[in-house]
């Protein structure tokens, strides 16, 4: 996988104290006890590509415990908080390769419009041909005074290349409008915080300047000097407004970026955290409560040397179950992802719910998935969705099947004669669960039965 | 010094020898010194106003004849009077005698707002590889198709073919692909991989549209390199027909950027054509033409896009004498956009690359470098502390470092007020400075820094060779067209509007056609070897394209621009251009005072004071049988407005052949177009114009109005009065004008040459001859 050049960031933000007085004591100011603003409720979705090994990812089928595989161990802290659902498929046909529908129909729910890209199979396809479920939450909630925030939704990446199709867009403003995710760390920081991260440039050297003004000055002319007068006047002016703005209610810290960090494959583990950093942030300052974590994309070839795997992702995801060595290599990737989930969770779960009791991830609806089911069938069947977190009417400590065969079918058809249900119904349960509730969502065949019942 | 007694013979002026004003002097001294002080700075006492003024000698003289000395105007008249007179002119009266004895002072200026963005980009620009090289003749991006073909075996083999772009297509960004490819082998078996890339040059600074028609998908970057993400991305094509799609880009004028662009082209598409169009800040949307194209490939440029208040130009020209809060904020935004792009390419400005051991130190250097790149000249080891080493240490790294570094330089005040004294040794560095703001509106490039470091910039031939070097530089044409534009107003066509019902087929799409027009004339003369300024005003040809040639040709033109020729009566040069003249009209009728007052002020070069009252010209009011020249007649019969319209109406009515959009015309309102008149000069004799070519050609030879040009042209490019260059400066650049032939590249290097000198003190003036001669060895 290739990025291109890395810019460096700074490190000298967020240090100031004036940015970031409130980082306890919070929940005054944003009217806990005024009782008439509802919970916040919060969605994120992570993704990972090129499938997963399902033997080690999916837990054994249980309605009231949950023990985790190799794949999720690293949230093993978080077992009682997580909901494993299996059974769930991405059934849109048409246009397009699998690894294109699974990606760029994931979270549209309906089919790619027909277009000039060729995949490695089937006919070739343009964008989805709809809006994604993160997109069209957001647009409700922005709709309504209480739930708008400043962004309403925000889509961050790790490691996505720089370059625009179906692979790599899983988010859509609409039909053919794919919205990109920003990689970078340091763009991210510029979006949410840039303000205040040029205003401690600014205030940084702005001493520098005054000095350097009074020298010049000495040598001219009483005249000449009259306009440096203005200037440093100006200046002057400019140092105060500067040290007041900004000094209103952040309720979370601006996060410390490490500058020396460049944007390139090898730096990838580094990045993810940040990004996450970041992502909690904009959350915790209530700038948007609909976020996503792209990592990579479908058809990924990241090379995670961090992890002693030394070949691309996707390739090592075509090798057949009988490779014991690749099999390693993709759980060994898979818990990596699975440890950023829990890194995330972590700071959800660490960070004090502003204005309400309990934590962020009490808010927060969590839920990490996937282009595929498996990478080397190409299946989009038994996409391993997994939730953690808190959202109404959907309760975690589980593992469910939905495509569960009848017992008197026999267990000697299982795996061939399982009954799949359409990832639409997922996305109806999320739409409930934000408040949000919808009848249909992307293609409205496969919506029938509605929402999936989680509670 | 001595070129004195010259400007008062082109005054008017017969008495101005030695021998005469040594008598004046003396008669001064005995009659007048009393009351009027030694250098006629009067007396309070006996309220006695200071005697300067405007007044010719032989106005003066008949004064002195007539009124003085007071009640015994008998001492002094006739000779003697005229002999004062010239005394009092040469020492005191007149504004050039009151420039000498007290020469205005030249005012601290900051950075206008395109001198800010230039400079911006020319001190990061400096260390970009590539930045700043000199574009080749040939026009046109480079091309290459690659795809399938099949072998004599039946093989798949891989094809790339690679053009120059305008080989097979036509004047603009414009292909169907499968006639660029030709013969070539590449079949209809697979998609076809097309890549067109090189620079696109833009001209003037501003936002850019870039639109793109095409069945397939297509990536376009406008100053960007491959690794960013393209500015128009639509490889994706959802859907099957034709697709436009557009984005807007900023960019700073002079200079070449990245272009590139890239789609693929399924079999059954090969014949389709791709088009790539552009709005250029003042145009109409149409195929980006083949001028602008070249097969080099150009870094990216830091583009500042913070939009600046704008500069006074109450003075005539553009100038950064006062400052505000507004200001200062957009400089500040400003300087972070630098900051943004030096850290978005720092590899490349620094030399070096992602991981390498001595990226550190490197980037160290990178913005010492930059620092000096911005104050304009080297940092001692004070600075060195207070501009690097202290921003890093604070930091804690150089990295880190980088953001306060940049932004710190750029809202410095030696970079913001570019002429502040350097000290002692400093000259060259502040000569240098001078040169490349005169010619650049920037910073000074690696060569004149260098030049200026190793103390080669000390005489008049040195600088002289560096400002010819600077004005091959699309920059300096920037800057000489932002002359042009100021001289014919061109700031005035922004809303031209004309009756459709009259004007049929006026619209917007014309009138940028037209400007591209004006533009394409002025830059023929301007940059041709004889550069000269009576070809302006006498030239007998328009640049039409088909659009054009439909409504002002006589016959049908195929192709892109071309010079069409016309009777020398019907067009000379800009006064009939139709751009101006559509200008200076109502919007459904000529304005022969609009044209007036534009031909008197910035062609003939003659002074007008304000209207004493407003007066609107208001058709309704008017007999409608009555022809345009007799209703202006008769709204400035009164004695009051003459004074000024017995010069505007003459030259107003020499146009009266071009209706409101600048066609030929025989008639008004039926009735036969009068459009001759007597004219009264400043200087010299009443003179008939029978039309446009009479005023063209009155001004092509007249001292005054080339004056008027030189000293139009001096303020533009150096922005500042023209006296506080000494009181030589005047005539001596007018003689190198005259003496070179009214070349106007000439005329720019001589500007240069004494805003660089900081005066024009003749003894820095080179020969004239000389001066020609190395024009043609440099353009040989």
């Amino acid at each position: 996988m290739k990025y291109y050049d890395r810019r460096n960031f700074l490190r000298d933000l967020g240090v100031s104290a004036a940015l970031a007085p409130f980082v306890g004591g919070l929940p005054s100011l944003l009217g806990k006890d005024s009782g008439a603003a509802p919970a916040k409720q919060r969605l994120i979705v992570m993704f990972s590509p090129n499938g997963t090994i399902p033997e080690e990812f999916w837990p054994e089928i249980s309605e009231d415990s949950l023990s985790f595989k190799r794949i999720l161990e690293p949230l093993e802290d978080f077992r009682d908080r997580t909901l494993a659902l299996r059974g769930i498929a991405n059934k849109i046909r048409g246009d397009g390769d699998g690894h294109m529908r699974g990606m760029s129909c994931l979270l549209t729910g309906t089919e790619l419009l027909p277009g000039n890209i060729q995949g490695g199979g089937n006919t070739p396809a343009g964008w989805a041909g709809g809006i994604s479920i993160d997109q069209e939450l957001k647009n409700r909630l922005q709709k309504n005074e209480v739930t708008r925030t400043r962004f309403g939704s925000i889509e961050f990446g790790v490691a996505v290349p720089n370059r625009a199709d179906p692979w790599t867009r899983m988010c859509y403003a609409g039909a053919d409008k794919p919205l990109a995710p920003i990689s970078d760390p340091e763009q991210m920081l510029a979006k949410l915080y840039g303000d205040a991260k040029d205003k401690e440039t600014l205030l940084g050297i702005v001493d520098g300047v005054k000095d350097d003004i009074g020298r010049v000055a000495r040598k001219l002319s009483s005249e000449d000097r009259e306009m440096l007068d203005q200037h440093l006047t100006l200046v002057r002016e400019m140092e105060v407004e500067l040290s007041q703005a900004g000094q209103k209610e952040l309720i979370h810290p601006v996060p410390e970026i490490d500058p020396a960090v460049e944007l390139v494959n090898d730096n990838t583990p580094e990045l993810s955290r940040m990004q996450i950093d970041l992502l909690v942030s904009a959350m915790a300052n209530d700038m948007t409560r609909i976020g996503t974590l792209q990592f990579m994309r479908s058809v990924g070839q990241a090379r995670m040397h961090w992890l002693d795997v030394q070949e691309g992702h996707h390739g090592l995801s075509h090798e057949p179950d009988g490779n014991k060595d690749s099999r390693e290599k993709l759980i060994r990737i898979n818990r990596w992802f699975a440890g950023e989930l829990a890194y995330l969770v972590r700071r959800l779960h660490d960070t004090p719910e502003p204005g309400a009791d309990g934590s962020m991830l009490d808010h927060t609806l969590v839920i990490w998935l996937n282009e595929l089911g498996k990478g080397n069938s190409h299946t989009l069947n038994d996409i391993p969705f997994l939730m953690i977190g808190g959202a109404p009417g959907i309760r975690m400590g589980r593992s469910l099947d939905f495509a569960q065969t009848p017992k008197h079918e026999g267990k000697a058809k299982q795996g061939n004669k399982r009954n799949f249900v359409a990832h639409n119904r997922l996305w109806l349960t999320v739409a409930e669960a934000m408040g949000q509730p919808l009848d249909s969502f992307g293609n409205a065949d496969l919506c029938a039965g509605g929402a999936l019942d989680l509670g | 010094m001595k070129l004195w007694p010259v400007w008062l013979a082109c005054a008017g002026s017969a008495v101005a020898e030695p021998s005469g004003q040594h008598h004046g002097r003396q008669i001064y001294q005995k009659l007048c010194v009393e009351c009027h002080g030694a250098n006629g700075e009067g007396n309070d006492e006996e309220f006695v106003d200071p005697l300067y003024g405007e007044k010719s000698v032989e106005a003066l003289a008949r004064r002195i004849h007539r009124t003085m000395p007071e009640d015994e105007e008998h001492l002094c008249v006739d000779d003697d009077a005229a002999a004062v007179a010239a005394y009092i002119h040469q020492a005191f009266y007149s504004p050039q005698a009151r420039a000498g004895l007290n020469p205005p002072r030249r005012d601290l200026v900051r950075l206008t707002a395109p001198q800010f963005k230039q400079s911006v980009a020319d001190v990061v620009g400096r260390f970009m590889g590539g930045h700043g090289r000199l574009l080749p003749e040939k026009r046109g991006l480079s091309f290459k198709a690659s795809g399938l073909h099949e072998d004599s075996a039946g093989k798949n083999k891989f094809t790339n073919v690679k053009r120059h772009q305008f080989e097979r297509s036509g004047e603009d960004l414009t292909f169907n692909v499968r006639e660029m490819i030709g013969e070539e082998p590449i079949t209809t078996r697979s998609d076809i991989t097309v890549n067109l890339s090189g620079s696109i040059l833009a001209e003037e600074t501003g936002s850019y549209e870039f639109v793109v028609r095409s069945a397939n998908g297509f990536r376009l970057r406008v100053n960007q390199d491959h690794s960013q993400l393209a500015v128009l991305d639509r490889w994706v094509a959802s859907g099957k027909d034709i697709r436009e799609a557009g984005v807007r880009v900023e960019l700073v004028g002079g200079r070449p950027y990245a272009l590139h662009f890239e789609t693929v082209v399924s079999p059954k598409d090969q014949h389709a054509t791709t088009e790539v169009l552009w709005k250029t800040p003042h145009g109409a949307l149409e195929r980006i033409p083949k001028r602008f194209l070249y097969s080099v490939w150009s870094p990216p440029v830091a583009v500042v896009t913070t939009s600046f208040p704008a500069d006074d130009a109450s003075y005539g020209y553009e100038r950064g004498s006062g400052i505000s809060k507004d200001w200062l904020l957009a400089v500040n935004r400003g300087a972070i956009e630098a900051a943004d792009f030096v850290e978005a390419n720092l590899n490349r400005l620094a030399k070096t690359k992602a991981g390498a051991k001595d990226r550190d130190r490197k980037v160290r250097e990178f913005l010492g470098r930059f620092v000096e790149a911005a104050l304009r000249r080297p940092l001692d080891s004070d600075e060195q502390k207070s501009f690097l080493e202290g921003p890093i240490n604070r930091a804690d790294g150089v990295i880190p470092a980088l953001r306060p570094v940049v932004v710190r330089a750029l809202t410095s005040p030696e970079f913001l007020y570019p002429e502040l004294p350097q000290g002692e040794g400093g000259e060259s560095r502040e000569t240098a400075a001078r040169l490349a703001l005169v010619l650049w509106d920037s910073v000074p490039d690696e060569a004149l820094a260098k030049a200026a470091a190793k103390r080669q910039l000390d005489s008049p031939q040195a600088i002289e060779r560096q400002a010819r070097r600077m004005l091959d530089d699309p920059r300096a044409r920037l800057k000489v067209r932002g002359f042009f534009h100021h001289w014919l107003e061109m700031d005035r066509a922004e809303d031209v509007s004309k009756d459709h019902e009259r004007f049929p087929g006026f619209d917007e799409q014309l009138m940028a056609d037209l400007r591209i027009s004006l533009e394409l004339f002025l830059d023929e003369i301007v940059w041709s070897e004889s550069s000269d300024f009576r070809q302006l005003l006498l030239a007998d040809y328009l640049m039409l394209n088909p659009r054009l040639a439909k409504v002002y040709g006589e016959q049908p033109t195929q192709g892109g621009f071309q010079k069409v020729a016309f009777d020398s009566r019907k067009r000379t040069g800009v006064i009939t251009h139709p751009y101006l003249l559509a200008t200076l009209a109502y919007h459904d009728n000529t304005s022969p005072i609009h044209r007036g007052v534009f031909l008197t002020r910035n062609i003939v070069g003659q002074q007008l004071k304000p209207p004493p009252e407003a007066t609107a010209f208001k058709d309704a009011d008017f007999d409608p049988t009555m022809t345009m020249r007799e209703k202006v007649s008769e709204l400035t019969r009164d004695k009051s407005c003459m004074a000024c319209h017995s010069t505007i109406n003459p030259l107003g009515f020499s146009l009266e052949h071009y209706d409101a959009i600048g066609r030929w015309r025989a008639k008004d309102g039926g009735r036969a177009i009068d459009a001759s008149s007597d004219f009264l000069p400043e200087t010299g004799d009443r003179i008939r114009l029978r039309g446009a070519r009479d005023v063209a050609e009155f001004a092509a030879s007249s001292p005054i109005a080339h004056r008027a040009f030189v000293r139009q042209m001096f303020h533009h490019l150096v922005k500042h009065g023209m006296a506080s260059y000494g009181r030589d400066a005047d005539e001596h650049l007018y003689r190198r004008f005259r003496d070179s032939d009214f070349n106007i590249r000439e005329l720019c290097v001589a500007i240069a040459k004494v805003a660089a000198l900081g005066s024009g003190d003749s003894s820095s003036a080179q020969h004239p001859a000389d001066a020609t001669k190395s024009l043609h060895a440099n353009t040989q």
